[in-house]
């Protein structure tokens, strides 16, 4: 697999309330190279991991069980760590503040994907 | 329609007034408009363009007054005046068309709340087609790329799931998308696999789902049953499965107690490799649940125990909520 390093985010945190969609995304980060930390389905849990736990990169489904990742979102940006966000509602899910972040419009391909962790990551790296 | 004189005062009124408003004649010829029905025509916006027509001679059109009157409950009217100036000794009359839109108004309203709730509907409706497309290209994904030993063997497991997907969805309208019983979730997944000598006894409380967990156990269930008819209890005539469950606590400390266990079958033993069959089994009943899953493979068959909090849903206490 072709991967350029600075790229490789090795530790992913996914947060995803569809089991089915988290599985399908972690295989599509393991076949780009990825690692992935962890799969977590519910804010509470999420906002922890965020917070605590080593991870080099996120993807957070915007709405889970009728809240949304925002939280998470918040925390990650005080860690600078570099995330993304999916949702099947396209960019209008999206809340002032984070207009500018990548997001993944479900469903999505291997190279949306990898296009997107890219172009998080450079925000990151630059900002 | 009223005529009044330059002092405000009502001359006369048609009979589409009277229609309207509960007057008689009597109480309202030589009455200051404002004074009608006790008081109830004094209203600040009428004073103001009344005021306007008589200092300026200035004519209004329209001019929208909403008032609550008794007896009559609130109005919506359009107002339309002008001065009409006389020839000679004889004194200025104003001509004051009130028309009624409250109908029209409410009309309107209810089709902009119409509208909005459609909008609403169709936006909800795209969210769950594309969360939907997303599932179905997950589930082909993850066929091809694991469990698949043939095209063939990959192309019946693909339409077996996408059927599955299906009947969750079908359970789900039929809930209106609100929430789905267990029960339910239960047959529709093992349906298609019951034949006439074995068996399901599917057994337990009465427990709302939520979609999306719906859906989920249903894809669980039905790779559970898969396996089943490939290499245990389904797989031969009198092979048997007990689907039972329970639930315990109460409010927020509910739990659930959910057993899957085959017997009658061929002995069993743990798969070799983890396809999708097994991930989803495993992880969708522990992870989406927030639960532990055991799997046994006991010399009677395949047994799967779930154990998982089940807190009281939103919709089982009578409240609308989604998920």
């Amino acid at each position: 697999m072709e991967c350029d390093s600075k790229l490789v985010a090795r530790q992913v945190l996914i947060v995803e309330d569809q089991i089915m969609l988290a599985m399908g995304l972690e295989d599509m980060l393991i076949e780009l190279g990825h690692g992935i930390f962890g799969s977590v389905t519910r804010l509470d849990k999420a906002m922890t991991m965020a917070r605590d736990a080593d991870i080099d990169f996120a993807i957070l489904d915007i709405n889970l069980a009728g809240e949304t990742s925002f939280p998470v979102a918040a925390i990650l940006r005080t860690r600078a760590i570099p995330f993304i966000f999916s949702s099947g509602y396209g960019d209008s899910g999206l809340v002032e503040g984070y207009r500018n972040q990548p997001i993944l419009s479900k469903p999505y391909t291997s190279p949306d994907l990898k296009r997107a962790i890219a172009q998080a990551q450079s925000a990151v790296s630059l900002g | 329609m009223l005529v009044l004189d330059a002092d405000l005062r009502v001359v006369s009124a048609n009979p589409a007034f009277y229609k309207l408003f509960p007057f008689s004649r009597q109480d309202m010829v030589g009455y200051l408009i404002f004074d009608l029905g006790s008081q109830q025509w004094d209203i600040s916006a009428l004073r103001k363009i009344l005021d306007e027509i008589l200092s300026e001679s200035q004519p209004f059109e329209d001019v929208l007054i909403e008032h609550q009157f008794r007896g009559i409950g609130h109005l919506t009217m359009l107002l339309t005046g002008r001065k009409l100036s006389r020839e000679g000794e004889r004194a200025d009359l104003i001509l004051l068309a009130i028309a009624d839109i409250t109908e029209r108004k409410r009309a309107q309203e209810e089709r902009r709340k119409a509208d909005e709730h459609r909008e609403l509907l169709i936006g909800e409706l795209n969210h769950r087609v594309k969360n939907t497309l997303a599932i179905v290209q997950s589930i082909a994904t993850q066929t091809l790329a694991g469990d698949a030993l043939s095209i063939e063997a990959a192309r019946t497991a693909f339409m077996a799931r996408l059927m599955a997907l299906s009947k969750a969805h079908d359970l789900l309208a039929q809930g209106s998308w609100e929430a789905t019983d267990l029960a339910s979730v239960v047959s529709a997944a093992t349906k298609t696999f019951v034949h006439e000598r074995n068996t399901f006894r599917i057994e337990g409380s009465l427990l709302q789902l939520a979609p999306d967990r719906a859906v989920s156990i249903t894809m669980a269930l039905h790779e559970l049953a898969t396996n089943a008819a490939k290499f245990g209890a389904l797989s031969v005539e009198d092979g048997h499965v007990d689907v039972v469950w329970r639930l315990t606590g109460e409010g927020e400390d509910r739990r659930l107690h959910f057993r899957w266990a085959e017997s009658g079958g061929p002995p069993v033993r743990p798969p070799e490799r983890r396809g999708f069959g097994s991930r989803m089994i495993e992880r969708v009943l522990a992870q989406e649940l927030d639960g532990t899953v055991t799997m046994t493979y006991e010399p009677s068959g395949v047994v799967c125990i779930l154990e998982a909090p089940m807190p009281l849903l939103r919709e089982e206490t009578g409240q609308n909520g989604m998920r």
